[in-house]
């Protein structure tokens, strides 16, 4: 299947896990990282960036239960983004790092799209729950659940467009920006996964700043170093 | 007495249903089977006014016809439940199994009125609601993923593995056990559930700290063999932003500055350092 096809479909099913309350959270940037690179014949890769995703936003706790970003999509976005445009450029892997932060860019743009759809859609869809009333006074129960249960389409139908912009804009796009300004000067980039993941290890350290809990974060922190020291 | 029960898991705490109302969990799934997977769908039509208020309806629908006294219009009821819900994901099934307790008894003649389960409803999904998300989203999902993170740090896929076990364990017991569960008991869930509930939330916040401490020190250990002194200064600065940050910014603001920051240190600083050194 060809990659503009597939990946938005993945995006659509990972949508429904995660926004029709299935939940069993396969979704995430990490797991959808992996998937995508799965089904573009590429898991290391697409697992890395994923994973590199989902580390810069560990520790972001949804506020009431909602998310700030719809990091399932972004998950999918970054993985398929960062594979699609390596096999595209036709610049050496100098350039690695900066497809990489590229792909981050994008599925950051992808992800804030995703929540404001969701969003819009959540203010808007109040008219379905009106029309399962009038269905239910008319003793049709199984029409009215049926409205409910038409909006897994409506999950999979935001998810698969909105990935499907993100793959046929964004493929492209990068491509034309590392053709146009890679060069030795990028290089440096590659060091991207080495330092990105310190934003979540911040984020974490946040939610951990409570006196007993403190305590076991730098526990874990020392115990790191007193294995390293001693385990040479 | 909990002995007994021990296989049952995290549900013990709510204690046993009265004999007369004990049942097998075969039992139980057998009959509300059809209830429990719409459980898995119930925030599909979530919207800004009544919240999950559909979904719950698509949860009892399959029972409202059989909860019709003789006499009464199934209608009321269904329009009775068609309402605001507001329980959260993952303590909802157990707010839909009371209700389907209840409207079950209050069908067969005991003394059960439709504002008695719309109390009950209430009262038992804003504690349950505030609870489960706290012990889900903020220790038992943060811990899970520090684990797949770590295991990621060195491209095993291992820690993913065990995120989605760990997760998902509790994550069925708490949506299939917990309707079974307010099935079982009814409005008798609450209570001595809602003060032990969860009893390994003490192990799980330990060692979502602990984890967290060793994730941070394998990123700073990691920063040093990649590029020494600059990349652990930057790691600290990064880890020190993110915490600044967030009491000014909103997370995708901070992680967004940080991400740009980061990128331009790492083009910058071999330049600076080759033209100084």
């Amino acid at each position: 299947m060809i990659p503009a096809l597939s990946i938005p479909f993945l995006a659509g099913a990972l949508a429904v896990d995660n926004r029709s309350s299935v939940r069993l959270l396969i979704s995430q940037p990490v797991c959808g990282g992996l998937l995508a690179g799965l089904v573009l014949g590429n898991p290391r890769e697409g697992f890395l960036a994923g994973a590199l995703l989902q580390m810069i936003f560990l520790g972001m706790i949804p506020v009431r239960g909602i998310a700030a970003l719809d990091l399932p999509l972004g998950g999918v976005a970054v993985g398929a983004l960062s594979i699609l445009a390596q096999r595209s450029t036709n610049v050496d892997s100098t350039a690695k790092g900066l497809v990489l932060f590229l792909s981050l860019a994008a599925a950051l743009i992808a992800a804030i799209a995703g929540r404001a759809a969701y969003r819009l859609w959540e203010s808007r869809s109040y008219f379905l729950t009106e029309g399962a009333l009038r269905l239910a006074g008319a003793g049709r129960f199984r029409l009215a659940s049926a409205l409910h249960f038409s909006t897994v389409a409506i999950h999979f139908a935001i998810g698969f467009a909105l990935t499907a912009g993100a793959v046929l804009g964004g493929v492209p796009a990068i491509v034309m920006i590392v053709e146009a300004i890679s060069g030795k000067w990028c290089d440096p980039l590659g060091s991207l996964p080495v330092l990105l993941p310190f934003i979540g290890a911040g984020a974490l350290l946040a939610l951990n700043l409570t006196r007993v809990r403190i305590v076991l974060f730098m526990a874990g922190f020392c115990a790191v170093f007193l294995v390293m020291f001693f385990g040479g | 007495m909990e002995n007994n029960r021990r296989h049952e898991g995290i549900w013990t705490e709510a204690g046993d249903a009265p004999p007369g109302a004990r049942r097998s969990r075969s039992a139980l799934l057998k009959e509300h089977g059809n209830a429990i997977w719409r459980l898995f769908f119930i925030q599909s039509s979530r919207n800004e006014r009544t919240l999950d208020g559909l979904g719950l309806f698509a949860v009892l629908a399959p029972f409202l016809r059989q909860w019709a006294r003789p006499g009464e219009d199934a209608k009321a009821i269904a329009r009775a439940h068609l309402g605001y819900f507001n329980a959260g994901l993952y303590l909802s099934s157990m707010v839909a199994g009371v209700v389907a307790n209840m409207e079950g008894r209050r069908a067969r003649g005991e003394r059960v009125t439709p504002d008695g389960i719309d109390r009950v409803t209430t009262a038992l999904s804003s504690v349950l609601a505030a609870r489960a998300n706290y012990f889900f989203d903020a220790l038992l999902i943060p811990l899970g993923l520090t684990i797949a993170s770590i295991s990621a740090i060195y491209g095993s896929y291992i820690g993913l593995v065990i995120f989605l076990v760990l997760y998902n364990f509790y994550h069925f017991q708490s949506r299939i056990g917990g309707y079974c569960r307010g099935a079982e008991l009814g409005e008798g869930v609450g209570g001595a559930f809602v003060g032990r509930l969860f009893r390994e939330e003490r192990l799980v916040t330990g060692c979502s700290a602990f984890a967290s401490g060793i994730f941070a020190a394998l990123l700073f250990a990691r920063a040093r063999s990649a590029g020494g002194a600059a990349f652990i200064v930057w790691g600290a600065v990064a880890i020190v932003s993110a915490l600044a940050l967030e009491k000014k910014l909103s997370r995708v603001w901070s992680v967004t500055a940080i991400l740009f920051a980061t990128a331009l240190y790492l083009v910058v600083y071999p330049l600076v350092y080759a033209k100084f050194r």
